[in-house]
């Protein structure tokens, strides 16, 4: 015959489970807390799928692909990223973004995640707002806001839009 | 048969379980907003309706709205940025800013402070159209690509610092009341620079939005501009 104290143990461990099962699902509407992968929701100004959302390994053939004498090494792409997105953490200004054009294209050399960054680094650099006027292309502005959530939620590095 | 002593103390482990399972699920649904609607001047709509009603329909008209505001003390300059009413709003209220076009602002952005100011009783600004007023750090030289430089016919972004006597640093329940409200008029591509939670801020949590995206910002202040979207104000009535 089962002891009462073995009932009663037995009990609180089903309530202990039912009531933490219950907590770890969240409620609908909750707040909730912002990760860096996914803080910055911007719409990228490339079109879907020129960008992989993860490292990868294995680049696709293209005009940009690392040759077989530099095999890609996505941790040294996410270094060089890092780097160029320290460059232009303080905004897009013209020297920032200049200093951040080389090691934005080591990072596309060694990881084709990157690619994207310095092709909107280059266009920005090549059509620049002008700092007295606003006057510019909108796909400079947009290009800076695909750079700077690319640099938060693959490099980690917060860049100013502000 | 268990004697009644086990059995209450069988009922108050279920019940300090059940404690602890509403304090993790519970409280942090509804505890962000307190503290800042008890702060708050005045009552406020969650979603605006009547806050949107009469809504000054021109550029000039808001401004003029807003110069009366800032005379009455319900818009608040900060003083590193002061020239934005001499510079900026001032003369779009005068019909004057075609001599200084790099100084307009979009009427969507003075349309937005006004309906803020409605809704909380004041704000308080810290930035607005950068080419004119600025704190000499964060400048169009700086980060010519800001909200607050572009588009060169009248940039849309705003820094607001407290609305109605509460603060708003971008990671707060100020922030949270304020972003659902912006959320139920300003169009869809809107945009907000917030704490990113990493830069010592606290805890970084808001409410879902379905018209305003977000960025990282510092915890300074809310940023929010209406990105690159040329539509206007929604629910205007």
């Amino acid at each position: 015959m089962v002891s009462p104290r073995a009932v009663r143990s037995a009990l609180a461990v089903v309530l202990a489970v039912v009531a933490l099962s219950g907590c770890a699902h969240p409620a609908p509407g909750a707040a909730s807390t912002v990760d860096p992968s996914t803080a910055a929701t911007a719409t990228p100004s490339h079109p879907a799928g020129s960008a992989s959302p993860l490292p990868s390994s294995s680049p696709t053939a293209g005009a940009s692909t690392p040759g077989p004498s530099t095999p890609a090494d996505p941790a040294a792409g996410l270094a060089a990223a890092a780097r160029a997105c320290q460059a232009i953490a303080g905004g897009f200004s013209a020297a920032n973004v200049a200093a951040a054009l080389a090691p934005a294209a080591e990072a596309a050399r060694n990881d084709l995640i990157w690619q994207p960054l310095t092709d909107d680094l280059t266009f920005i650099a090549n059509n620049p707002i002008d700092p007295n006027t606003g006057e510019g292309p909108q796909k400079t502005v947009d290009d800076a806001s695909a750079v700077a959530d690319l640099c938060f939620s693959k490099a980690g590095v917060q860049v100013s839009q502000d | 048969m268990a004697t009644p002593r086990r059995t209450r103390r069988t009922i108050i482990r279920a019940v300090l379980l059940a404690l602890v399972c509403a304090l993790i699920a519970g409280l942090p649904l509804a505890a962000p907003d307190a503290p800042a609607t008890a702060a708050l001047a005045q009552p406020a709509e969650s979603v605006c309706v009547d806050t949107c009603t009469n809504v000054p329909a021109t550029a000039q008209a808001a401004a003029q709205s807003l110069m009366t505001s800032y005379g009455n003390g319900t818009l608040i300059i900060e003083w590193a940025e002061r020239a934005i009413i001499p510079a900026e709003i001032q003369p779009i209220a005068n019909g004057t800013i075609g001599q200084t076009p790099q100084c307009n602002i979009d009427t969507r952005t003075l349309q937005t402070l006004v309906i803020i100011i409605r809704n909380y009783g004041s704000v308080q600004v810290s930035d607005l159209n950068r080419h004119c007023a600025n704190d000499g750090v964060a400048t169009c030289g700086s980060n010519p690509t800001s909200r607050h430089c572009v588009p060169s016919t009248g940039p849309n972004a705003m820094d607001i610092t407290y609305i109605g006597g509460a603060r708003t640093r971008g990671n707060d329940s100020a922030s949270s009341i304020l972003l659902r409200f912006l959320d139920s008029f300003l169009p869809n591509g809107s945009r907000a620079g917030q704490a990113s939670g990493g830069d010592n801020c606290g805890v970084y949590s808001m409410p879902g939005l379905a018209n305003i995206s977000r960025f990282t910002d510092f915890c300074t202040h809310i940023h929010v501009d209406l990105g690159s979207t040329t539509a206007g104000l929604r629910n205007l009535r």
